[in-house]
C-alpha cells in the first residue's frame, strides 16, 4: 500500500522513461502531502529513504534518512542525478593530502619521484631510471585513500557510487607495469566526468585511456605484417566485447574478437619522449585493410574513426543495453536481477541512446526496487562495508594511508583487483569465515575509536553521559533505523548489561551494531 | 577392477548402504580400497615461493659446462668442489648446499624433485604468472585455484573449520572456489581483538547476532566464531629452536594436522625470491639464506610430525624460474622454466623427474631461460587425483587434455 504511494510519487515526476535527452527533468515542485506527514515521518518513508541511501549512496550518514524521508526521496535522488558542478570545499580540504596522485604521469613522477634520480644536471636520465626513484606503494595508496574520501565524504554519492560501478566495470589493475603511473588519472578523467553520462562517451574515455591501453595491452598491438615479430593482441578486444559492452553471450564470435583487435591496432601511449604520455594513434601500427565485425562493414584505410565508429556502434547494441541493464538491477535491486528491472532498464537506455542517468532513474521507479524483498538483503561488499560504516559514525581519513591496509585486509584494496571482470558484486563472492572476522574486528576498531587511519568522533553522536538504555536505542536507531530486529536489540542488550564503564559499553554497543548482520546488508 | 575404482564418496556411500541392512556381495567387498583413517586425511601443504626462485640453483645441473659458462660469479660449484658445492643427487643434479637440511629427506626417499617445470605459457610478468599457476589455467585467470576446486569435489566435512587453512591476509587465489577457507597471518590472529577480559563477552554478543537466522551471511559469522573458539583449543607451537623463526605458519600447520581438526589443504605465501641483483652463489648474497630457512623449515616440519608425515605431501611452488645467464647486477632476470620439491611419506622420492632440455643455447627457451619439458598441471593434476583423492580432473584443470597427458610418478 505505501509502496504503491512512493511509486505513484515517483511517476509524477519521472514520465515513465520519457525523459529528454541529454538532460534530466528538474525536481518537480513537492506534490502536496497530507498535513500529517510533515509533523512525522512514517515508517515506510524512513524505510524507503534508508533503502535508497544504501543503494545509491554509500549509506546514510547520522540523520540523513530521517531528513531524506522527510524531504521525500525522490527529490534528493534527482538532485543527485544532476548534482551540481560546484566546489566542495570541505571535500576538496579533505582530498588535500593525496591529490597529488591523482596528477598525469608526469606530473606525478615529479612530485613522487627521487631527486636524486631527478638530477636536473641529468635531464637526459632514462625514464626508466626516473620510474625506480618513485614511491609507487605512497602513489597507489593515496589514489585509493582519494577514492574512498570521495566515497566517504562526496554530497554527490549517486556519482560515486556509480564511478565505483565503473571501476570495476572498466577495470584496472593499477599494479600492472605502467598501469601505475595512470590510474588516479583514470578515475579522475576517464571515470568520474563520465559517471552519470552517456555510456559511449565512457567507453571511448576509457578505451582511449593510457591506464586500460596498457592493462589490456592494446598499446602493444599492432597489424601482422611479415616483416615484424610482433602483431596483434586481442586481450582489450576480447574484454571489450565480452566485459565492456555486449557481454558473453552477446552473440559475437572468435572472429569478430580478431576483427575488433584489427579495428584499434595503433591506438597506443606516447612515449615519454614524444610527449605527456597521452593516447596517439599510431598510424603505422594501424591494419589498413578492410574488417567486419558483427555484421558491419569497416572499408579500408580509415584510420583512427574505425575505432571511433565501432565505439558508438557498441554502445548502441541491444545486447549491450542488455548487458548493462543485468548489471545495475544486479548492482542496485538484488544479486537474482528481476527481469522487470532488467526489461525497464534495457529498453530506457536504447531510448535515451545509453544515458545512465535515465537507465539509473528507470531503476529507481521500477516496481522491484522497492519491493520489501529486495531491502536491505545485499550483502556490502568491504568497501561498501567500510565507506558507510564510516559514515555511520560520521568518521573520516586523517589525511594518512592506513585504512588502505584495512581495504586490503577485508579483500578489496582499491583498484588492485588482477582480473578484468573488476571486484564481484554478488554475495557468493564476498562470504566466508575469515572475512566475517574481519568484518567483526573492523567494527570492533572503529567502535573503540582505534581503527588506524580514521577520525572518529563519536562523542558527539553518543554522548558517554547518556543512561544506558537510551544509549542502546540511540544507536540501534543510528545504526539500524527502523529495519532494527528485536533479535538484534536483545542481544545487544544482553551483552552490555552489568557494563559499568561508559566508554566500554558504548563500544560494545557499536561493535555489535556496525559487526552485526544487519549492517553487513545493505 | 577398474570400474571398480571407489572414490572415499562412494565408498561412505556404500557404508551407508551397509548400514542400512543391505547385503554386501563379496566382489564387491574385496572391491572396495580400505577406507581411509577419517582420524589422518591426506593433506596437501603448498608452499608459494613468491617472486620466482632460481631453480637452476635449487637443483643445480652440475654436469652442464653451460651452467657454469653462464653463470660466472654464481654457478653453485660440483659436488666435491670446496666447502659450498652442491649436494650431488644423481650424477647429473645436485642440491644447493644450504639445503642441506634436506638430504635426510632425500636419502629416505620422501623428496622428489621436478625440474623444467613450469608454464606453457610465456609471460614473465610475476602478477599473471602467479595467477595462471595458482587458477590451474595458463594464459586465463579464473576468479578460483586448483586447490580451492579440487576441495570443493572432496566429500569434506564442512564442520571441518579448518578443512582449508591458508597463511595470508585473503584467501590466495589457488585456494578460492571451497567455502569455508580460513585465510589467517597466523593461528593467533583468529581472534576478536578486544582487551583480554572484553573478549569472552564481545565473542557472545557475536555469537547472538549470528545465531538468529540460517542464511549463508548467519552461518559465514558462526562459522568464524566458531574457528575463533576452536583455535583457542590448538596447542601453539612450542618453541622448537629447529625451525627458523619465519616457519611459524609451517609449524602452525603442523599443530592443525597433528591436532586432527580435519585439515585437508594449507597455503602458506613465502616471498623474497625475486634475485635481480645480489642473488649470490652459496656463501653469499640473498639466494642462500632464503633456500637455508627453507630447507630448516620443511626438516623441522618434518621431523615434528613424524608418522603423520605419511599423509602429508608439501609442495612448493613458484611463477617462473630465472635466466640462464647472470645479469650485470650478480643477479638474474625473469626467466621460464623451474624446479619444484615435492615432499611427504608417500612420495616417491630420491629422485629428478621431468626430461631435462638441456642449457646450451640452442636448447633455451627464447634464446635465454630453461625450457619447460613439464606442463606444471601434469604435476598438480598427479596430486590432485593420487594424494587428495580427486576423480574428475576436467572441472579442476579446465582446458587441460589430463588423459593424454604423461603421468610423472611422482605419488607412484
Amino acid at each position: 500500500m505505501t509502496n504503491t504511494r512512493i511509486f505513484a510519487l515517483v511517476s509524477l515526476g519521472i514520465a515513465g522513461c520519457a525523459l529528454r535527452q541529454g538532460a534530466v527533468a528538474p525536481p518537480p515542485t513537492p506534490a502536496p502531502k497530507p498535513a500529517i506527514q510533515q509533523a512525522t515521518v512514517s515508517r515506510e518513508d524512513e524505510s524507503a529513504a534508508r533503502h535508497v541511501l544504501d543503494r545509491f549512496a554509500f549509506g546514510p550518514t547520522p540523520g540523513q534518512a530521517e531528513r531524506l524521508a522527510h524531504d521525500g526521496v525522490k527529490s534528493w535522488f534527482l538532485h543527485q542525478l544532476e548534482p551540481a558542478k560546484g566546489p566542495d570545499p570541505a571535500l576538496e580540504a579533505a582530498l588535500t593530502p593525496y591529490r597529488g596522485a591523482l596528477e598525469p604521469p608526469l606530473a606525478l613522477i615529479e612530485r613522487f619521484g627521487d631527486p636524486d634520480q631527478m638530477d636536473a644536471e641529468a635531464p637526459e636520465r632514462p625514464f626508466r631510471d626516473q620510474l625506480k626513484g618513485v614511491d609507487f606503494p605512497a602513489v597507489l595508496g593515496s589514489i585509493a585513500m582519494a577514492e574512498l574520501t570521495r566515497h566517504v565524504e562526496s554530497e554527490r554519492q549517486v556519482e560515486e557510487v556509480m564511478v565505483d560501478f565503473w571501476t570495476n566495470h572498466f577495470n584496472v589493475f593499477a599494479r600492472k607495469g605502467l598501469v601505475r603511473l595512470f590510474a588516479g588519472d583514470y578515475v579522475e578523467r576517464a571515470l568520474r566526468p563520465y559517471a552519470l553520462g552517456k555510456f559511449q562517451d565512457i567507453l571511448i574515455a576509457t578505451a582511449r585511456h593510457p591506464a586500460m591501453l596498457v592493462y589490456l595491452d592494446n598499446a602493444r598491438s599492432v597489424a601482422t605484417t611479415k616483416s615484424t615479430k610482433r602483431g596483434l593482441n586481442e586481450n582489450y578486444a576480447r574484454e571489450l566485447l565480452e566485459l565492456h559492452t555486449l557481454g558473453v553471450d552477446g552473440g559475437y564470435t572468435q572472429k569478430d574478437v580478431t576483427e575488433v583487435a584489427r579495428v584499434l591496432t595503433g591506438w597506443s601511449v606516447q612515449r615519454p619522449k614524444e610527449g605527456d604520455m597521452n593516447f596517439v594513434f599510431r598510424e603505422r601500427a594501424h591494419d589498413r585493410g578492410a574488417k567486419r565485425v558483427l555484421g558491419w562493414e569497416f572499408p579500408a584505410n580509415h584510420g583512427e574513426d574505425e575505432g571511433m565508429r565501432l565505439f558508438r556502434l557498441l554502445a548502441e547494441h541491444p545486447s549491450t543495453a542488455r548487458h548493462l541493464a543485468r548489471k545495475l538491477c544486479i548492482r542496485f535491486v538484488d544479486d537474482e536481477p528481476p527481469a522487470e528491472c532488467v526489461d525497464t532498464a534495457s529498453k530506457t537506455y536504447l531510448a535515451s541512446q545509453g544515458d545512465i542517468a535515465q537507465v539509473l532513474s528507470s531503476i529507481f521507479q521500477s516496481a522491484s526496487f522497492w519491493e520489501p524483498r529486495h531491502r536491505n538483503i545485499k550483502l556490502k561488499a568491504p568497501l561498501e562495508l567500510v565507506a558507510s560504516a564510516l559514515r555511520a559514525v560520521s568518521a573520516k581519513p586523517d589525511g594518512s594511508l592506513a585504512l588502505t591496509r584495512i581495504l586490503a585486509g577485508l579483500g578489496e584494496p582499491i583498484l588492485l583487483e588482477q582480473i578484468p571482470t573488476g571486484y564481484p558484486e554478488t554475495e557468493s563472492e564476498w562470504l566466508g569465515s575469515s572475512s566475517m572476522l574481519a568484518r567483526m574486528n573492523f567494527a570492533t576498531a572503529l567502535a573503540a575509536e582505534k581503527l588506524p587511519g580514521t577520525k572518529v568522533g563519536l562523542d558527539g553522536l553518543l554522548p558517554l553521559t547518556l543512561p544506558a538504555a537510551e544509549l542502546e536505542s540511540k544507536a540501534l536507531t543510528l545504526f539500524l533505523g527502523n529495519r532494527r530486529s528485536p533479535e538484534t536489540a536483545a542481544a545487544v542488550h544482553e551483552a552490555v548489561t552489568g557494563l559499568e564503564d561508559g566508554r566500554t559499553r558504548r563500544t560494545f554497543v557499536v561493535a555489535l551494531l556496525l559487526g552485526s548482520p544487519d549492517f553487513q546488508r545493505q | 577392477m577398474n570400474e571398480l575404482r571407489f572414490t572415499r564418496r562412494a565408498w561412505l556411500t556404500g557404508s551407508a548402504l551397509l548400514s542400512f541392512g543391505l547385503a554386501c556381495p563379496n566382489a564387491l567387498a574385496q572391491a572396495i580400497e580400505p577406507p581411509p583413517d577419517p582420524s589422518r586425511p591426506k593433506v596437501l601443504v603448498c608452499l608459494f615461493l613468491r617472486g620466482a626462485v632460481d631453480g637452476l640453483s635449487v637443483v643445480v645441473p652440475h654436469a652442464e659446462p653451460a651452467y657454469y659458462r653462464a653463470r660466472p660469479s654464481i654457478a653453485i660449484s660440483q659436488p666435491g668442489k670446496g666447502e659450498h658445492a652442491a649436494h650431488d643427487l644423481d650424477g647429473r643434479f645436485g642440491l644447493h648446499p644450504r639445503l642441506s637440511a634436506l638430504m635426510p629427506a632425500w636419502n629416505a626417499g620422501e623428496l622428489a624433485l621436478v625440474h623444467a617445470i613450469g608454464s606453457p605459457h610465456p609471460t614473465r610478468s610475476h602478477f599473471e604468472a602467479q595467477d595462471y599457476m595458482e587458477s590451474g589455467t595458463p594464459g586465463v585467470v579464473a576468479r578460483d585455484g586448483w586447490v580451492g576446486r579440487s576441495l570443493a569435489l572432496l566429500p569434506v566435512s564442512t564442520t571441518d573449520t579448518f578443512r582449508a587453512v591458508a597463511f595470508a591476509d585473503n584467501v590466495p587465489r589457488g585456494m578460492r572456489g571451497v567455502p569455508g577457507v580460513l585465510a589467517v597471518r597466523n593461528l593467533e590472529a583468529l581472534s576478536l581483538r578486544a582487551p583480554g577480559p572484553l573478549r569472552s563477552r564481545l565473542e557472545q554478543g557475536f555469537s547472538r547476532l549470528y545465531g538468529v537466522k540460517d542464511d549463508a551471511l548467519h552461518r559465514a559469522g558462526r562459522e568464524a566464531l566458531i574457528a575463533i573458539a576452536r583455535a583457542r583449543d590448538i596447542p601453539k607451537p612450542k618453541p622448537d629452536p629447529d625451525y627458523p623463526k619465519a616457519a611459524r605458519p609451517l609449524a602452525e600447520v603442523a599443530e592443525l594436522i597433528k591436532a586432527g581438526v580435519g585439515l585437508r589443504a594449507a597455503w602458506i605465501d613465502v616471498g623474497g625470491w625475486d634475485t635481480h641483483q645480489g642473488q649470490g652463489n652459496a656463501a653469499n648474497g640473498r639466494l642462500p639464506g632464503l633456500l637455508d630457512g627453507l630447507g630448516r623449515s620443511l626438516a623441522a616440519f618434518r621431523r615434528d610430525l613424524g608418522d603423520r608425515f605419511a599423509d602429508v605431501v608439501v609442495l612448493t611452488m613458484s611463477e617462473f624460474g630465472r635466466t640462464v645467464r647472470q645479469n650485470g647486477t650478480g643477479g638474474t632476470d625473469h626467466g621460464h622454466g623451474t624446479a619444484m620439491l615435492v615432499l611427504g611419506g608417500s612420495v616417491k622420492g630420491k629422485r629428478v623427474y621431468g626430461r631435462w632440455p638441456g642449457l646450451e643455447p640452442a636448447d633455451l627457451h627464447e634464446g635465454r631461460d630453461l625450457a619447460v619439458t613439464t606442463d606444471f598441471r601434469d604435476l598438480f593434476a598427479e596430486l590432485a587425483r593420487k594424494h587428495l583423492g580427486v576423480e574428475s580432473l576436467d572441472t579442476i584443470f579446465p582446458g587441460y587434455d589430463s588423459k593424454s597427458a604423461t603421468s610423472l610418478g611422482v605419488l607412484g
